[in-house]
């Protein structure tokens, strides 16, 4: 059975290492991209092959060039499948809008693991 | 493509009509006046790119005119016509800051080529200007100073990060100033408030846990007094958690449960404290690797990183060198009453050589020694410690008496990597087999040394 796939787009380091650690434990095959570009990048190459396309893009919002939710808003516009969950710590009303509007899902930072486990199976079923 | 404004001013009203004729045809947006004081009002109120203005007038006197505008527009160039043979009155304009002379009769061509010239030398120094005022723009986020362009990346976040009340990691090596930071953000948010530094390491384990959330009388031997901790002491400002990648296991437990309830449970006690104080946390150490080998909890990680402040080390600051260097010795000298004022440029390239492991502290050092030592004006090369006036970037390892000259592992490995990588001229998969490691890992020593980077310092 074909693991899922999900790609990171996040500029902390750290955290981008982590979370891919926390994720590839739980048994998800994991693509790290380090900003916007990357993760446009990486979303672009798989265009054409169904079979290695992502399941599901996390990215932070706040990242130098794109943010998350110019992912958010490219992915809708070009009326991609792939479900976003975005994470924030600054986590305003208006970000919460804008992320419903592009239909992606919004966490707030602290993150808590648990909540992010569930959300990211919750959008791959 | 602007056109260039002309004022022509002279009381002979034929030649201020063919001159409009001529100039206008060759595309400048020509005004014209009669009088000295229509003249001085059009240029204060508009804006010419260049007055041309006779000399020899009947009416008035061309050139207390001429000194009138050079005073109150001194950006604005004035070029006077000058009658056949005056040069006196010629050279006397000049003098009165008159930018270029044409005498009479007008020849067009002359003037016009004047009047290119003219508005060329005004256009350069208006972009001086602009690019002064630019260089001298955000150089500092209260008292985090900086220019270059890794430190203005830091202020588009600190300015953000500012206005929020949201924990803060501050990363970065030693000595790049994460508590300079760190008061930054608290002078920001709630400068009326205590600000609470607790450093982490320096703290021997058992006291820690009464440091930082107090303890009651009798919770153990020696405390005969409640204490009340630094949470608590922090409340209505920001509690400051310095080197927190040292602490212990045990503590990071309780403080990631402090941090979720926003409460804390003081030592001895059998009830719970709120706090409330902005935390912001730091450390030096590469927070992956002490997750990944267990030294620090995952969770609490997660808890800590909210906005994440990632301080650049001080070699790849590139200019800030320079300019923190001047703020160090003018600071010195003022305070040992020396007369030193900057650096002789060769000791400014040495400093711009070096790779400053110890960064922003070590430089402050560095320059507090060298105004104490020179007998000079400017601090010299020799006033410099001999590790900096030595450095090679091919030195990887300074085995030396001096403990100040001695080096952290993670800066000797810094160093050998870039010298692998020099020898092997940059082919990474050479490198990572002689180093011994995997590619990944030696992408991400290079990302977290920064060393691409040093080479290209070098070069400035």
């Amino acid at each position: 059975m074909a693991r899922h796939r999900i790609l990171i787009a996040e500029d902390d380091r750290v955290l981008r290492t982590l979370l891919a650690r926390h994720l590839r434990r739980g048994g998800f095959e994991v693509v790290e991209a380090r900003d916007g570009v990357a993760a446009l990048s990486r979303l672009g190459d798989t265009l054409c092959e169904a079979d290695c396309s992502y399941d599901l893009l996390i990215s932070d919002v706040r990242m130098p060039g794109h943010s998350g939710l110019d992912l958010a808003s490219e992915l809708k516009r070009g009326a991609w499948p792939t479900p976003v969950l975005l994470i924030t710590a600054f986590g305003s009303t208006e970000t919460h809008a804008e992320a419903a509007r592009l239909g992606a899902e919004i966490l707030d930072k602290p993150l808590d693991l648990d909540v992010l486990t569930n959300a990211v199976e919750r959008l791959l079923s | 493509m602007t056109t260039t404004k002309i004022l022509i001013v002279d009381d002979d009203r034929a030649l201020c009509e063919m001159l409009d004729r001529a100039l206008s045809k060759r595309g400048f947006d020509v005004a014209w006046c009669t009088s000295a004081g229509d003249a001085l009002d059009r240029t204060l109120a508009s804006n010419h790119d260049v007055i041309v203005s006779d000399l020899n007038m009947g009416t008035m006197n061309g050139l207390a005119l001429c000194e009138r505008i050079v005073a109150n527009r001194p950006d604005v160039p004035v070029i006077v016509i000058t009658a056949f043979g005056s040069l006196e009155t010629a050279i006397a304009a000049i003098r009165a800051g008159a930018y270029d002379f044409i005498p009479k009769p007008v020849d067009v061509d002359q003037l016009e080529l004047a009047l290119l010239r003219a508005a060329q030398n005004r256009w350069l120094r208006e972009e001086v200007k602009l690019l002064r005022r630019a260089a001298t723009e955000p150089q500092q986020f209260e008292d985090f100073v900086g220019a270059s362009a890794e430190a203005r990346r830091l202020y588009a976040l600190l300015d953000q990060v500012a206005t929020s009340d949201t924990s803060v990691l501050i990363t970065g090596e030693s000595g790049t100033g994460k508590e300079v930071v760190a008061r930054a953000l608290h002078a920001r948010r709630r400068p009326d408030g205590p600000f609470v530094a607790v450093n982490t390491a320096a703290i021997p384990e058992g006291l820690l846990e009464s440091e930082l959330f107090g303890h009651v009388r009798g919770a153990f031997t020696g405390a005969v007094d409640h204490r009340v901790g630094m949470f608590q002491r922090a409340n209505g400002g920001t509690l400051f958690l310095d080197e927190i990648g040292d602490m212990p296991l045990t503590l990071q437990a309780k403080l990631l449960r402090a941090l979720q309830d926003k409460s804390v449970r003081p030592v001895g006690s059998d009830r719970d404290v709120p706090f409330q104080a902005r935390v912001i946390s730091a450390t030096h150490h590469d927070l992956e690797s002490d997750v990944a080998e267990g030294r620090f909890r995952q969770d609490l990680f997660f808890r800590l990183d909210v906005i994440h402040v990632e301080i650049p080390p001080l070699r790849s600051r590139g200019p800030d060198i320079l300019l923190l260097a001047q703020r160090f010795i003018r600071r010195f000298a003022v305070a040992t009453a020396k007369e030193v004022a900057g650096l002789s440029s060769g000791a400014a390239q040495k400093l711009l050589a070096y790779a400053w492991p110890g960064n922003v502290r070590e430089l402050e050092n560095a320059m507090e020694r060298a105004v104490a030592v020179t007998r000079f004006e400017q601090v010299a090369v020799d006033d410099l410690p001999e590790r900096i006036r030595n450095y090679s970037a091919s030195h990887v390892l300074i085995a030396s008496d001096d403990p100040l000259e001695l080096q952290s592992m993670a800066e000797v490995e810094r160093r050998y990597i870039a010298r692998v990588l020099e020898l092997v001229a940059g082919n990474k998969t050479l490198a990572a087999r002689i180093l011994g490691f995997d590619r990944k890992t030696l992408y991400n020593k290079l990302e977290r040394y920064a060393v691409e980077k040093v080479p290209a310092q070098r070069r400035t």
